[in-house]
């Protein structure tokens, strides 16, 4: 026996059934202890498993379905059931039989019959038979007779139950299905079509903004995201830092989550089936009401700060901007008036290099983290600053160091400069004082010759700069 | 022979699927015989195994010839509205109730001379439909 035919026999003797999903498991299958009692019954297990498998999936599909129209879902039930049972036929028969109505006019009675109940116009019952059936006024009579004895009566006792009306009208006003996304879309086109955020999206192969309908985030999420499945992470991902989830504001991108999570996972959506929608729970509220302060803060805080026009506003929404810590916060009136401080402090001391990696920064502050922080730390500095320029520090030893040495230079040199030029703020900020302490002069260098030879003193005395010339 | 001897479970479930789900499938439609015994199935089944296969089904002259008083009752009780509208549609279709007609005869000729059980029945069962064609209405 080759090694196929080895497998095959396995796979006939001990693999387990496939697709059978039954726990029953096969008795005596041996030739010689073959039990057909047994296999019927197993096979009668195996039906009933199935039958009652596929019972429950079916109404699970249609737990929700439209069952009646919706006049007659407004009626009570009870008299529904009464009007749908099978043995009105005969007595309509009977009836018809019994007034000599012909075909036609026996086929009106029921009908009429379900019109009254409809409209509850006991009374009118023998005007309605006038006018639909044409016959001897005897046999309206006696027709109208035997339907308020045989059935109108028990319609109205019926119909009178308060309990049961009460349901109905719960039944009447619960109009929602429950279906996972992709049921939804194929059943209730329009869904697709239904908005679930404010702003248009921008689709990647598209070039203008398109509406944000469910069918718009779906093709913008695969864009981004690829086809295919997706874990919750992923999704977590998209809904956070793709270019159009980062915009929606915290509810939206909750529907956007639920969105997803029934596109991915095939969660069940509540579905108005009328309306074409879906009912997103805890957010029945408009999405435009919901937008409005939102706009209107972005407004208030455009006014009060210039910087933030240039920001997208749409980030101010984001919930990760509201937890941002106070230190690091952009529009602060506190770093504004510090901004301004620092430069004319700035200004004023010539040699930079103490403060290195600070002053550069001060001027865009406002474009990233680590500038903020930078920010943060010129304020701390102010004070030393304006100490070191005062020269209210002082040390015991006469002994000075380099950077007080640049200090003194730069006041001599302003001091002179004041003298050559009135208006010494106009001067603008001179590059190398940009720079570190350790950084080289390049050659091409020429701008400040003069303050650069003024300072090769220095240099040359406390060995920080190297002269390349020499 | 061991191999012989054992019944292909597998194979078994899935002819009951499709006898359930998919009835106007798993039985040919060929002839009238045929015919005939996907009507007697349909008669044979519960209530509510009835609704199992899709609405599709009430468009076959077959099904709707098995179809009980006591089905169709279930049927305008409970049924969704695409059933209910695909009998509607079958009802009101003159040929198609011609055919219904002629499988109810041949099982009512099958049992016997003079038998009308079956027609009767389909009879009735057009009656009802008209009676209450309010909730066939949507």
């Amino acid at each position: 026996m080759d090694s196929i035919s080895i497998l095959k026999t396995m796979d006939i003797n001990d693999s387990p059934r496939l697709n059978s999903g039954s726990s029953i498991s096969r008795s005596k299958t041996d030739e010689f202890n073959y039990d057909l009692k047994t296999e019927k019954q197993e096979i009668e297990e195996i039906a009933k498993k199935l039958k009652k498998e596929l019972l429950e999936k079916w109404k699970k599909t249609y737990a929700n379905a439209e069952i009646f129209p919706s006049k007659v879902a407004a009626m009570h039930p009870e008299v529904v059931d009464f009007l749908l049972s099978f043995n009105l036929v005969s007595v309509y028969d009977d009836i018809a039989k019994q007034a000599g109505l012909d075909a036609k006019g026996r086929n009106e009675i029921p009908h009429i019959i379900w019109e009254i109940a409809e409209t509850k116009n006991w009374n009118g019952l023998e005007q309605i038979l006038k006018s639909k059936i044409a016959t001897a006024a005897d046999a309206h009579t006696l027709v109208a007779k035997l339907l308020q004895e045989n059935i109108i009566e028990k319609i109205k006792t019926l119909s009178e139950k308060p309990v049961a009306r009460k349901i109905s009208a719960e039944k009447a006003q619960r109009k929602e299905i429950q279906l996972e996304l992709n049921e939804a879309l194929a059943q209730y086109p329009n869904l697709g079509e239904q908005g679930i955020t404010n702003n248009p999206l921008k689709l990647s192969y598209f070039p203008t903004p398109v509406r944000p309908s469910i069918k718009n985030w779906i093709t913008d999420f695969h864009n981004n995201m690829g086809p295919g499945k997706h874990s919750a992470m992923d999704r977590s991902n998209y809904l956070f830092h793709s270019e159009n989830g980062k915009k929606v504001t915290p509810i939206e991108r909750q529907r956007l989550s639920i969105i997803l999570k029934s596109l991915e996972e095939k969660t069940l959506l509540k579905i108005d089936p009328e309306k074409q929608v879906i009912i997103f729970e805890n957010n029945e509220q408009p999405i435009v009401n919901k937008q409005q302060p939102m706009i209107s803060v972005s407004q208030e805080m455009g006014e009060r700060n210039m910087d933030f026009k240039t920001t997208n506003n749409t980030e101010q929404k984001d919930i990760f901007q509201r937890y941002v810590p106070q230190a690091i916060k952009k529009p602060q009136p506190i770093f504004s008036t510090n901004f301004k401080d620092e430069k004319k402090v700035q200004s004023s001391i010539k040699d930079e290099n103490y403060f290195k990696n600070v002053g550069q920064k001060t001027n865009s502050g406002k474009n990233n983290y680590f500038n903020d922080f930078a920010s943060i730390k010129d304020k701390d500095n102010s004070d030393q600053k304006a100490a070191l320029v005062s020269g209210s520090i002082s040390f015991s030893s006469s002994q000075k160091l380099p950077a007080e040495q640049a200090v003194d230079v730069a006041r001599t040199e302003a001091a002179a400069s004041a003298k050559q030029k009135p208006n010494a703020q106009s001067i603008p900020p001179k590059q190398f004082q940009q720079h570190s302490q350790w950084q080289m002069k390049p050659k091409s260098y020429k701008n400040n010759e003069t303050e650069f030879i003024e300072l090769k003193e220095e240099a040359k005395n406390t060995g920080n700069i190297i002269d390349l010339r020499n | 022979m061991n191999e012989k001897n054992m019944f292909d479970y597998s194979e078994m479930e899935n002819k009951i699927l499709y006898q359930l789900a998919v009835p106007y499938v798993y039985f040919p439609q060929q002839s009238d015989g045929q015919k005939v015994i996907l009507a007697q199935y349909i008669i044979m089944l519960g209530e509510e195994l009835l609704l199992l296969p899709s609405s599709y089904a009430f468009s076959y002259a077959a099904i709707v010839a098995g179809l009980t008083e006591k089905q169709v009752e279930y049927v305008a009780k409970n049924a969704p509205k695409d059933y209910k509208i695909e009998l509607a549609k079958s009802i009101s279709n003159e040929y198609k109730m011609q055919e219904v007609m002629k499988i109810a005869k041949i099982m009512d000729d099958d049992m016997g001379d003079g038998i009308t059980q079956n027609q009767k029945r389909i009879k009735a069962i057009h009656q009802y439909v008209l009676d209450n064609w309010t909730v066939f209405q949507f």
